[in-house]
């Protein structure tokens, strides 16, 4: 199955920030198992990962490696705003683009689009 | 006087009561949500004058009563609704002023109360939160940059996260799952969105909601300010993302956000701004 370009970046990233020690680009290509895109393609996201500031490379002029800039915030984060979550006060000190919404805002939001769809 | 607070009593309590009726009802508010937060928030802070203004009245009248001469509250009952002043309607008028006037006061003074302490909580929070992001941008930050004067920092990360702290200066956070996922255009528009937040100082509506909150926590009128608070803010930032950055780069971010279908309300948000086209 074909993946877009931001997909195979987010994949290229997982790896890398799973891994304990860098990787070349073939492990990395490795790591996709049959589905494994070109080395070439491999190579070009790797440098576009780079550029973004998200991936090093070593220097090595053989056998070139390659691991995360930093390492993944998600379970910090997570913490974070499970902490916040606890207080309750989540929505009155940060503003996250996705919202505090829940079902009950879908369900408002649904009932109102609802109501334009009919009327059009 | 007494006329003027019991009417600002009454209109405190006809926004306690007709608010969340008229606020609540039709799809209107989805689609016009500044002109809703306007309503929402005028109708809140003109209540809360109104109670303000009619408890303080009510204090000033219970000391008057309490310190004046005996007959205070008689003639005050005589000269607003025409009674006559009698010995025992005197004694009535003078405890029930006196109860009255201290009442508001001790209620006023636990309210006040409550706000404070929780406004410093608030501040707490915000600060352990200042100080757990610039943790996090330590050790998880790969790249800085300035989108029109505003500060934007990407962490590493495989979760769809934009947030910021509610001033300017603070910036935005984008995680490297929407860095990855969405185009430039997209991307930017996720960042207008939040400049919205930012510069439309919607933390302060939301600060407002959650202390009115505390105050009444069983109150409909305060539960549903929060919850429309909430859901307003974000439909505003997303119209004015979308006059900054074009609708089309908007619909296509939250669309491609909500794709996981995690969160429901993105891919709503998309289609509302889709519809208002």
């Amino acid at each position: 199955m074909a993946r877009d370009r931001g997909q195979l970046e987010a994949d290229v990233m997982r790896q890398l920030w799973d891994a304990d020690r860098p990787r070349t680009a073939k492990e990395i290509q490795a790591g996709f198992g049959a589905d494994a895109p070109a080395i070439t393609t491999l190579l070009t996201v790797l440098d576009r990962l780079r550029r973004k500031g998200l991936v090093n490379r070593s220097d090595a002029r053989t056998n070139i490696t390659f691991s995360a800039a930093q390492s993944e915030s998600d379970r910090i984060v997570g913490a974070m705003l499970q902490s916040l979550q606890e207080t309750g006060d989540r929505q009155a000190v940060l503003l996250r683009f996705a919202g505090d919404l829940d079902n009950s805002d879908a369900e408002v939001l649904r009932r109102a689009l609802e109501g334009r769809t009919r009327r059009r | 006087m007494m006329i003027i607070a019991l009417a600002l009593a009454s209109y405190a309590l006809i926004t306690l009561l007709a608010a969340p009726q008229v606020l609540t009802r039709g799809g209107w508010r989805i689609f016009r949500p500044r002109l809703c937060l306007t309503l929402w928030y005028s109708i809140f802070l003109t209540g809360v004058l109104a109670a303000a203004g009619s408890g303080g009245i009510g204090i000033w009248l219970g000391w008057r009563i309490q310190a004046e001469q005996p007959s205070y509250g008689a003639d005050l009952l005589a000269t607003t609704f025409g009674f006559r002043s009698t010995p025992g309607l005197d004694t009535v008028v003078r405890v029930t002023g006196i109860v009255l006037g201290w009442t508001t006061l001790a209620v006023a003074g636990a309210l006040i109360s409550l706000v404070a302490t929780r406004a410093r909580e608030l501040i707490g929070d915000q600060r352990r939160l200042r100080a757990d992001l610039d943790a996090l941008v330590a050790r998880s930050g790969y790249r800085r940059e300035l989108v029109d004067g505003l500060p934007v920092t990407y962490i590493a990360g495989r979760n769809s996260i934009a947030c910021s702290l509610g001033g300017l200066g603070d910036g935005v956070i984008v995680s490297a799952a929407i860095d990855l996922a969405l185009t430039a255009g997209e991307r930017r528009a996720i960042i207008e969105h939040e400049r919205a937040h930012l510069l439309r100082r919607h933390l302060i509506f939301s600060r407002l909601a959650v202390l009115n909150r505390a105050c009444f926590p069983g109150v409909r009128a305060a539960r549903e300010l929060t919850r429309a608070t909430a859901l307003l803010i974000e439909l505003i930032a997303d119209d004015a993302a979308a006059r900054r950055c074009g609708r089309t780069e908007m619909i296509s971010a939250l669309t491609k956000l909500g794709a996981d279908g995690q969160n429901a309300t993105l891919s709503l948000r998309a289609e509302r701004l889709a519809l208002a086209a």
